[in-house]
């Protein structure tokens, strides 16, 4: 059950060569090649593509055992590049609706980095066990063991356990009972608050019995050109860090220090940020005892919102509400922007009377720990509500119009959309932009796809519309991409480049918060730069590029490495087509969610509602400049060869004549 | 036997734990300056941090005034640099017997370390030759590292 050494020491730069196979359902353990895959796909998103392209069958549910869980990193994972403790988990993915299909989910932290210095760029995992195992990796070793003691426990106790018994300093991709119980929207959780949520690859592991992957690396990763590197993550770190004027200082809340011991921290390997706040000792106000966690991201909503989200639960039980639902392994994201409100308006419509017999309170912090348990157990109503929204709402044939205002597609809920999303305050034009984001994506694009309208909602609040349509002229080529006076015009180009941009951040990998980097109060014309020691200066989009090419020395031009992102997007879109049947029509299906008014009123001074002739011109220009088939939305065979998918594009236009 | 006189006084990088975010930038930093590799492992500083507090300990080489590891070391290896007075590794020279790091009063925490890739023993050494002083001092967004010079230790 070993699989001894693997990598020839010190061959690369940026990658570690050799990609761990497992097959729960033999035992056999073997590892392969990274590097074939490496030049064309560059890692995490794209190799993923790759091998699902190969090896992932149309109609494989995301149950089926012979589903592939890939886990990868990419060049820059464990290096000094700003947030480099990345990795993507891909696969056919159990949220996904109306039948599963091949997505992807990514999570910050440390598991990504010490996979490396344990000598491997990813794993795939096939097969199911038919017992429960956990996966323990060891310097270019491998072994399946025995998780008779592990199933049934939350994630924190999983990787406490896990850490006892090998090494304190591992690090651990877990499930919890939600995961085990194959709850669609149940998470990769590592440590306290870094999870692969969207998709449910949590419920994939439960499906192969796959309780956790523990990994443990003494080694490290080769930099092709080591003093430029650092030059370039240093001045970036800088730059980002003052884009804003002063740099950040940390958390300073004295009253939440005091309280709570509250202070920020890192999430992420070599990032210079402090996003998370890490909570040490919260008293708990359903289950007795501290908490301790990190918070982030949409974590804080647990407590409720002045709007819309206005549950009155208050810091403590909030905070002891998003600890549960980690332990328990529970996507935030679906439970607060999708289960939670749909259930609470089917409530308020008389549609759902109580929860197996007892009252539906939101305001109730028992009420939440009972419906969070219900569900990871699959028990009572909570079986249902373990199916997700989309399918819940199917069985119990009520709130299907609930569920439609609440998720766009895909069986994701809404994300910086201006509608189902009504946490982040994106506006008219800016919501366009997302939707063409949305609606030839296979999930909810705002994983990694924050660049335009997250950025451009917060940037029109220090910086005038003027100067950011000129940072939109460098970057997407017009003015027209930015102003808000051409709400229909221009708005493909954006969305393909921050859906190519999407690719590389998944795929080198790099933060979604924090890249790409475009705008600054620190230059002239607000654009971003970074100025490195040498006096060499690097325009804020390019920073992607050339940290990956001074972490893997290879030789590619600017315009080659784009085109990666584009040959993997359209290798995405060849297995969606492929597999999955996806056309033009699929991708129309979006367009009612956005024709209901907006949430906020923007720049136009009234609320907006989406102009579907307006919007289908929008549609044709996308597919024209995708190189994609106006009537059928499918990759032309002369495009996929134009970026040396020659074989994809055999096989695809196979598959369909 | 007697004690020999201690050797010139050397500047330290001192850790200021209050400060720290936890990133590891620090580490990645100093393998990479040192070794072109990323690499906690290889790194002269070593961060432990708790995955539910996110509380973290830093262990890094205190230069000593009377250093252990260079009065141990047998092969001539250990030299005083003599702008900042670093106990530091000639790696030409280092045979990898581990002499300094038995001798380290606080080599547990990982003081100084042994690369199985060269064979030979690391520490930290002030980044001794780099223009800019320490990397990871300069690397550290947060002035969670100090690098103090010789002449104003206390």
């Amino acid at each position: 059950m070993i699989a001894m050494g693997m990598n020839p020491k010190g061959s690369y730069y940026g990658w570690v060569g050799r990609i761990l196979r497992v097959d729960l359902g033999s035992g056999r353990i073997w590892s392969q090649d990274t590097m074939p895959y490496a030049k064309d796909f560059i890692g995490g998103r794209g190799i993923a593509a790759r091998i699902a392209w190969e090896e992932l069958k149309p109609g494989i549910d995301a149950f089926d055992p012979e589903n592939r869980l890939i886990f990868m990193t990419g060049p820059l994972t464990g290096t000094l590049a700003p947030s480099s403790g990345r990795i993507e988990v891909c696969g056919a993915a159990p949220q996904a609706y109306p039948k599963t299909h091949y997505t992807r989910s990514n999570m910050g932290g440390w598991f990504g980095s010490e996979l490396k210095y344990a000598g491997f760029d990813g794993i795939v995992i096939q097969g199911a066990s038919d017992r429960p195992v956990y996966l323990w990796i060891e310097d270019g070793k491998a072994e399946i063991l025995d998780a008779k003691e592990l199933w049934g426990r939350d994630t924190f106790s999983t990787q406490k356990y896990l850490l006892d018994r090998h090494d304190r300093n591992a690090q651990i991709a877990c499930i919890g009972p939600a995961g085990e119980n194959l709850v669609r929207y149940a998470v990769v959780q590592s440590r306290t608050e870094n999870a692969a949520g969207q998709g449910g690859f949590g419920a994939v592991m439960g499906s192969k019995k796959l309780k956790a992957i523990a990994v443990r690396g003494t080694g490290g990763v080769r930099i092709a050109e080591p003093e430029r590197f650092f030059d370039l993550c240093i001045a970036t770190n800088r730059a980002l860090r003052t884009a804003r004027g002063r740099p950040p200082s940390g958390y300073r809340d004295p009253e939440m220090a005091r309280k709570y011991g509250a202070k920020s921290a890192a999430c992420s390997q070599a990032c210079p940020m402090d996003c998370g706040i890490v909570y040490t000792n919260v008293p708990g106000k359903v289950n007795r005892g501290i908490q301790k966690t990190r918070i982030q991201c949409v974590a804080p909503l647990f407590a409720g919102a002045e709007r819309f989200y206005d549950w009155k639960i208050g810091r403590e039980a909030g905070t002891e509400l998003s600890a549960l639902a980690n332990k328990l392994g529970l996507n935030h994201w679906v439970l607060l922007l999708g289960v939670v409100p749909w259930l609470r308006e089917c409530h308020r419509r008389g549609l759902i009377k109580d929860l197996d017999g007892g009252p539906i309170d939101f305001d109730n912090p028992r009420f939440w720990t009972n419906l969070l348990e219900k569900i990871s157990q699959k028990e009572g109503i909570g079986k249902i509500l373990a199916e997700d929204v989309p399918r819940a709402s199917e069985i119990l044939k009520i709130g299907e119009d609930v569920m439609k205002s609440l998720y766009p597609a895909y069986g994701f809920p809404g994300h910086w959309d201006g509608h189902g999303d009504k946490v982040n305050p994106a506006f008219f034009p800016l919501w366009i932009v997302s939707a063409l984001q949305w609606f030839t994506d296979t999930r909810d694009p705002f994983s990694s796809g924050h660049g335009y309208t997250s950025w451009l909602a917060s940037w029109s609040r220090i910086l005038p519309w003027d100067r950011l349509a000129g940072v939109g002229e460098k970057v997407y080529g017009s003015r027209k991409s930015i102003d808000p006076s051409y709400p229909y015009e221009y708005k493909a180009q954006p969305a393909i480049w921050e859906q190519n941009e999407s690719v590389l951040k998944d795929s080198l990998p790099l933060c979604d918060n924090l890249f790409p980097f475009l705008y600054t109060t620190q230059t002239e014309d607000n654009y971003a730069r970074v100025m490195l020691s040498s006096g060499e200066v690097v325009e804020g989009k390019s920073i992607g590029y050339h940290l990956f090419q001074a972490a893997t020395g290879l030789k590619l031009d600017e315009a080659e490495f784009r085109r990666c992102a584009e040959r993997i997007f359209n290798l995405e879109r060849a297995i969606d087509v492929r597999n999955y049947s996806r056309r033009r029509e699929d991708d129309l299906k979006i367009i009612p969610y956005f024709e209901t008014p907006e949430n906020i009123i923007g720049p136009s001074g009234r609320l907006e509602s989406l102009d579907r002739k307006a919007f289908l011109k929008l549609v044709d220009e996308y597919y024209e400049l995708r190189g994609w088939d106006l009537e059928t939305g499918i990759p032309t065979k002369h495009k996929l060869e134009e970026l040396g998918l020659k074989d994809v594009a055999e096989e695809l236009h196979r598959s369909l004549s | 036997m007697e004690r020999p006189p201690p050797p010139q006084r050397s500047g330290v990088v001192l850790p200021i734990p209050e400060k720290c975010k936890g990133c590891g930038i620090c580490e990645l930093t100093c393998s990479l300056i040192h070794e072109g590799t990323c690499s906690p492992q290889l790194s002269r500083i070593h961060l432990q941090r708790d995955i539910f507090t996110e509380e973290c300990t830093h262990s890094l080489c205190i230069q000593c005034d009377w250093p252990a590891c260079f009065f141990a070391c047998s092969v001539g290896a250990l030299f005083i640099d003599r702008k900042s007075g670093a106990r530091t590794i000639d790696e030409s020279q280092c045979i990898g017997c581990g002499s300094c790091a038995k001798a380290c009063p606080l080599n547990k925490n990982s003081i100084i370390k042994y690369n199985p890739n060269k064979g030979v023993y690391f520490k930290c050494d002030l980044c001794s030759g780099r223009q800019r002083g320490p990397a990871c001092v300069e690397a550290c967004p947060w002035e969670a590292l100090k690098y103090i010079p010789a002449s104003e230790r206390g």
